[in-house]
């Protein structure tokens, strides 16, 4: 990326599979769009239960096809985001982007389950607009990131968490009101999910030159004991990521997972970007 | 703090009052919103971001600051608000809290609203209406309604419009065109001579009104599902170059897709038809014409009879709108299927330049007769202004009263007896076929059958 903000942009990744999972059901995508003047982060969790046992497919497919669903956008902020004229038409894009988003995920879903129908339904008994998707049920959250501006999106539980610098509390901006609790979420899988989707834009200028944006599934933030404590958590990563370099906090991003995951149980998987030096 | 103003910093008035920066309530497209400390209690402050802060926002908010709407709905600024300690020309404007008690339209989506029944949802409507005819009647345009500035309370239908910081007179340019889901055609087109107007805006509440009632956008059916890359071609498209409605009874190619966007399809099979008309019009010929648009009186008027002909299902209970007026259509409840009984109804008759005209109440457990049904104008339906209160029989089935909460009396006629009675304040009419009910200025109710 170039211009006034910040000179360099560091991805974190990591996922790791939860304690006495058989496998890992979250999913994980990162991708540069634009020479990297934007970033386009996603991660999922697939609910894992006995009635979402497609949900690994289902994660998957969330972060691939919200990926390719933001791209094009992305690739419209970096041509339009120093104009600031132009900014409340792409936030309101950017809400519109809920409904694309949701229904590709499901023609995706569609598409599978019509050749593998997850109930074993012969073919002409099976009705493809009344298809059955709670096998593949899963969250989704994204970001796409450019200097100038930031858009996140939400289905679900999981956190997207905004660091202006590591001495500040960090921000959840999609947070609720009142916190989804126990394995209750919100779901792709849903009908019209996409009413349910939270998105939230805003300018990069008010996180300072340094920030931190983070997205996880749950997996991490049931891991502590409230929400304090995960807040904490971005704030020691940020910590880490100034006073020890992306470098040293890639290696140890696993290690913090995996205790994470042994806590919570369940899969972890973060997503992340670090503006540094 | 994560943000442009740290907790403490002290901000200005340019009337001298010091607001002091405790927390954020949230950040958006435009600015963050920090809930300030003032002498008078706590207030709200937009703080606009630094490419936000030009200085014809700044000359807007100046102008709307010292012409104030009169109307509660709106939470106009109150005061320009500058940094001391900024050389850069930072401001932001004061305004009240949004109480915690009012909910935003995705909430009502996302069906985190409790509390929210169809009544309260028709009050909210017709006050969103309302609020906009007053805004419209100073010759201001709003120039962005859409669902992220509108806030209502579930409890009582009362509403909040917020970010009223480019309702200036129509004729003046703030370089906002709105949103792109809301724009009118001509905006989204970007017709020669088109700007934002009180007609563009008719065409945005009638967006934001169906998507209340329907919780969808009135255009976007199959051919929003067809679109494989949603970008600038694809919105103008849809909302701009090639319009459709989903229930357009001229074209089919935009109809709802049955499996992914059924919400909608079962909100219209039970909205009232006075209602359909009202739609289909605002997205059929005022899509192309705006001066076909709906009116906002219109609106205000239609939901507050809807409100009168909301009754329950005598077989399970469940509320279903019926067409305003005598004989309706016939209604199938939208939960059990059985057709609805329509109650006996109070046709209220009062003069209107030189001619009687009439309205109806259904008679049903909740219904009301306000101050707004017997009087000819009012710039606010108040629905705490109960004249009457109907009131079920306890033990006859179908059989109503009407109890005076007025205090004065009203002269009551029973033409089968041919009795003349009044009715004090406090006590109750035993409704009846034949009764006639005068409240004075010559506004009398008739107890009807159908």
């Amino acid at each position: 990326m170039t211009g006034s903000g910040p000179t360099a942009w560091h991805v974190l990744r990591g996922s790791v599979r939860g304690l006495n999972k058989k496998f890992n059901q979250d999913s994980l995508y990162t991708a540069s769009v634009a020479d990297g003047a934007a970033l386009v982060l996603s991660v999922a969790d697939g609910h894992g239960s006995a009635a979402h046992f497609r949900s690994n497919m289902g994660s998957r497919w969330a972060v691939r096809e919200f990926a390719d669903c933001v791209t094009p956008f992305a690739r419209t902020v970096v041509d339009r985001q120093e104009d600031p004229t132009t900014w409340l038409a792409l936030f309101a894009a950017a809400r519109a982007l809920a409904g694309p988003i949701c229904h590709r995920w499901r023609e995706r879903a569609l598409l599978y389950e019509a050749g593998h129908p997850a109930n074993g339904a012969a073919a002409g008994e099976r009705n493809p607009t009344r298809a059955d998707l709670i096998p593949y049920g899963t969250t989704l959250l994204g970001l796409v990131v450019t200097q100038q501006l930031l858009f996140c999106w939400q289905v679900g539980d999981g956190d997207i968490t905004t660091s202006a610098d590591a001495g500040a509390p960090p921000r959840r901006p999609l947070a609720t009101a009142e916190e989804e609790y126990g394995d209750d979420t919100d779901s792709l899988c849903e009908p019209e999910p996409w009413v349910k989707m939270r998105v939230h834009c805003q300018p990069m200028a008010p996180l300072g030159p340094r920030p931190l944006l983070i997205a996880n599934t749950d997996g991490l933030s049931k891991s502590f004991e409230d929400e304090r404590g995960y807040l904490k958590f971005a704030t020691d990563v940020h910590s880490a990521l100034e006073r020890q370099g992306i470098d040293k906090v890639r290696l140890l991003l696993e290690g913090w997972l995996t205790r994470a995951a042994g806590k919570s149980g369940d899969d972890t998987t973060l997503v992340g970007v670090y503006a540094g030096e | 703090m994560n943000g442009q103003l740290p907790k403490g910093h002290v901000l200005t008035t340019p009337g001298g009052a010091k607001l002091r920066v405790e927390d954020t309530f949230g950040s958006g497209a435009q600015g963050e919103v920090y809930r300030v400390s003032t002498d008078r209690g706590d207030r709200a402050v937009k703080w606009y971001h630094a490419n936000m802060a030009t200085p014809g926002q700044r000359e807007i908010i100046e102008t709307l600051v010292g012409r104030r709407l009169n109307d509660t709905r709106f939470l106009w600024p109150q005061a320009l608000v500058t940094d001391p300690a900024d050389r850069a020309g930072a401001f932001g404007y004061l305004m009240a809290v949004r109480p915690r008690d009012f909910h935003d339209l995705p909430a009502l989506f996302r069906r985190e609203v409790k509390g929210i029944n169809s009544r309260k949802l028709t009050i909210v409507a017709l006050n969103t209406a309302e609020a906009f005819l007053a805004l419209h009647a100073q010759g201001r345009a709003y120039r962005d309604i859409n669902y992220g500035n509108l806030f209502f309370n579930p409890a009582n239908g009362d509403i909040l419009i917020c970010d009223n910081d480019n309702a200036v007179e129509e004729n003046k340019d703030t370089g906002i065109w709105g949103t792109s889901e809301f724009m009118a055609p001509e905006l989204m087109r970007q017709d020669p001579n088109a700007r934002p107007t009180v007609q563009t805006d008719l065409h945005a509440l009638a967006v934001l009104l169906f998507m209340l009632l329907m919780n969808h956008h009135p255009l976007a059916g199959k051919a929003e599902l067809d679109i494989r890359c949603f970008d600038d071609a694809a919105m103008k498209r849809l909302y701009g170059t090639k319009p459709v409605f989903l229930f357009d009874p001229g074209d089919a190619s935009n109809r709802p897709v049955p499996g992914e966007q059924d919400t909608v399809i079962a909100n219209w099979r039970v909205c009232p038809p006075v209602l359909r008309n009202l739609f289909t019009q605002a997205f059929t010929i005022g899509l192309a014409r705006p001066e076909q648009r709906v009116r906002e009186t219109v609106w205000r008027d239609t939901f507050s009879q809807v409100y009168d002909s909301i009754v329950e299902c005598g077989h399970c209970g469940r509320t279903n709108y019926i067409d305003p007026g005598a004989n309706p259509p016939p209604v199938t409840c939208w939960k059990c299927n059985r057709t609805v009984d329509l109650p006996p109804r109070l046709e209220i008759v009062r003069d209107e330049r030189l001619r009687r005209v009439s309205r109806s109440i259904r008679l049903t457990q909740d219904a009301k007769v306000y101050e707004h049904h017997l009087r000819r104008t009012v710039s606010q339906h108040d629905y705490s202004r109960v004249v009457g209160e109907v009131e079920a029989h306890p033990t006859e089935k179908g059989r109503f009263g009407l109890r005076n909460a007025t205090s004065k009396p009203w002269r009551v006629h029973n033409e089968a007896t041919r009795s003349l009675q009044d009715v004090p304040p406090g006590k109750r009419a035993n409704l009846r076929p034949g009764l006639l009910i005068e409240f004075g200025d010559g506004v009398e109710a008739l107890y009807r059958e159908k």
